[in-house]
């Protein structure tokens, strides 16, 4: 059985930056106001137009190798 | 002039009067009385009436003071006001914008003469619900569950300073109107057999919309930190009442010294940031999106000027200042901490270490 430590080093790094980000963040409770969504008229939005065109559609087409077991196993 | 009513005084013993939130009354410390608003307003309002004819009938019989020989404060009251505490007297000295203070001498709880007059009264307020203590006892619930927070900055420091303060808001009201153009693509794949074909479906997709908005609050005075005067919204405007200097004393109040041209950008950019967000919410069903041209034209409507509670609290931790505030109406307390880097480098560890093991253990099982 063998561990990947690369991925495992990977895993634990995003996990514990994401820890220290989210606890970094609460210390910062200050912040400049950007939207009125609270102030905003109950029923006032209105969509007055709405268009969904498809222009066109693109391939990719990806090979991948089928996974050979290496030899002597 | 002598009926300018600036401090509210007990009807029944003379002490000064002020606003406590919890009761919606003025109360006089003293003998324990309280009154309505509409009460004292009715009072002093009489009171002003009869002082009015008292010195029209002074200035008539030539009892007016003579007070040619006195020299104004000339340039140097730029920037200042100089007014009489009315309990006991004292000539006190408040910035241009201050429009209630405390007197230094006897405490008494002042309406700075002049300040709300013609175009500067305010039209509505908020009166102050949270206390004094309660402010105190916010401070430290906003330390709580902050895990990077040194331990000396608890222990070592204490509230410098608390202010409860009025301060001035401009409300505006508007409506947002745009058109967008956004690029969208939606992908799927398929399998066949060593290939994957990945599909990416463009989209030209267009949105116009129209929102209106109500009393945007804007804070108007260069005295108050912005960030934070945004950080406590939002205030609940059911309790928006009709501006009366009666809710005044037992807190300073600041006029504004921000005019409405130069805060209405401030909501502009609320109204154009809000209207994008509503439309960008009805593109849906898209892998990616994103905005190629945007029109948004802002129409500006009636404004208001209002006076909403703030309590301020500053405290100092290694020679820095830390400044709070508190909404004085709901008890939501805003304002930066300091990290402390030992903990952060532990709490690093202390979540690499224990997911380093936890996957190296899975991965061990998956083989």
């Amino acid at each position: 059985m063998e561990i990947s430590w690369g991925m495992v080093i990977i895993i634990a790094l995003i996990v514990a930056i994401i820890a220290c980000a989210i606890a970094s963040g609460s210390m910062k409770t200050v912040h400049t106001a950007t939207s009125a969504k609270h102030y905003e008229k109950e029923g006032s939005f209105s969509l007055t137009n709405k268009v969904d065109n498809h222009i066109n559609t693109t391939q990719q087409r990806i090979h991948h190798e089928k996974s050979t077991p290496p030899p002597g196993k | 002039m002598a009926s300018q009513i600036n401090n509210y005084q007990c009807p029944a013993c003379t002490g000064p009067l002020h606003y406590v939130g919890t009761s919606d009354k003025l109360e006089c410390d003293y003998c324990g009385s309280s009154y309505s608003i509409p009460e004292i307003e009715k009072l002093y309002a009489e009171q002003e009436a009869k002082a009015k004819e008292e010195y029209a009938a002074a200035q008539a019989a030539g009892e007016g003071w003579d007070n040619s020989n006195l020299t104004s404060w000339g340039e140097e009251a730029n920037g200042m006001k100089v007014y009489s505490c009315p309990s006991c007297g004292a000539e006190l000295i408040t910035d241009e914008t201050t429009a209630a203070s405390s007197c230094p001498y006897c405490g008494n709880n002042n309406v700075v003469p002049g300040q709300f007059e013609d175009t500067l009264k305010p039209d509505k307020i908020i009166p102050f619900k949270i206390t004094k203590e309660q402010a105190i006892a916010g401070l430290q619930e906003h330390y709580k569950g902050k895990k990077l927070l040194p331990k000396s900055f608890i222990s070592g420091n204490s509230v410098q300073e608390i202010t409860g303060v009025y301060v001035p808001f401009w409300l505006f009201d508007g409506s947002a109107s745009a058109d967008v153009q956004y690029r969208a693509e939606k992908t799927h794949s398929e399998r066949h057999g060593d290939d994957e074909i990945i599909f990416t479906e463009h989209w030209d997709v267009a949105r116009s919309g129209h929102a209106a908005f109500a009393d945007v609050p804007v804070d108007a005075s260069s005295k108050m930190p912005s960030g934070h005067m945004d950080s406590i919204e939002p205030y609940d405007y059911s309790d928006l009442r009709d501006f009366s200097t009666a809710y005044l004393p037992g807190f300073l109040a600041d006029k504004y010294d921000i005019s409405i041209e130069d805060s209405a950008s401030r909501a502009d950019v609320r109204f154009e940031n809000t209207i994008l967000s509503d439309l960008a919410q009805t593109v849906t069903g898209y892998s990616s999106v994103s905005v190629v041209n945007k029109n948004v034209r802002i129409k500006r409507g009636k404004v208001e000027y209002a006076l909403f509670p703030v309590w301020m609290l500053s405290t100092k931790w290694n020679d820095q200042t830390y400044t709070f505030a508190m909404n004085g109406q709901t008890g939501k307390m805003v304002g930066d901490l300091p990290i402390d880097k030992g903990r952060l480098v532990g709490m690093f560890f202390k979540w690499f270490i224990p997911t380093a093991a936890i996957v190296a253990v899975i991965s061990m099982f998956m083989g």
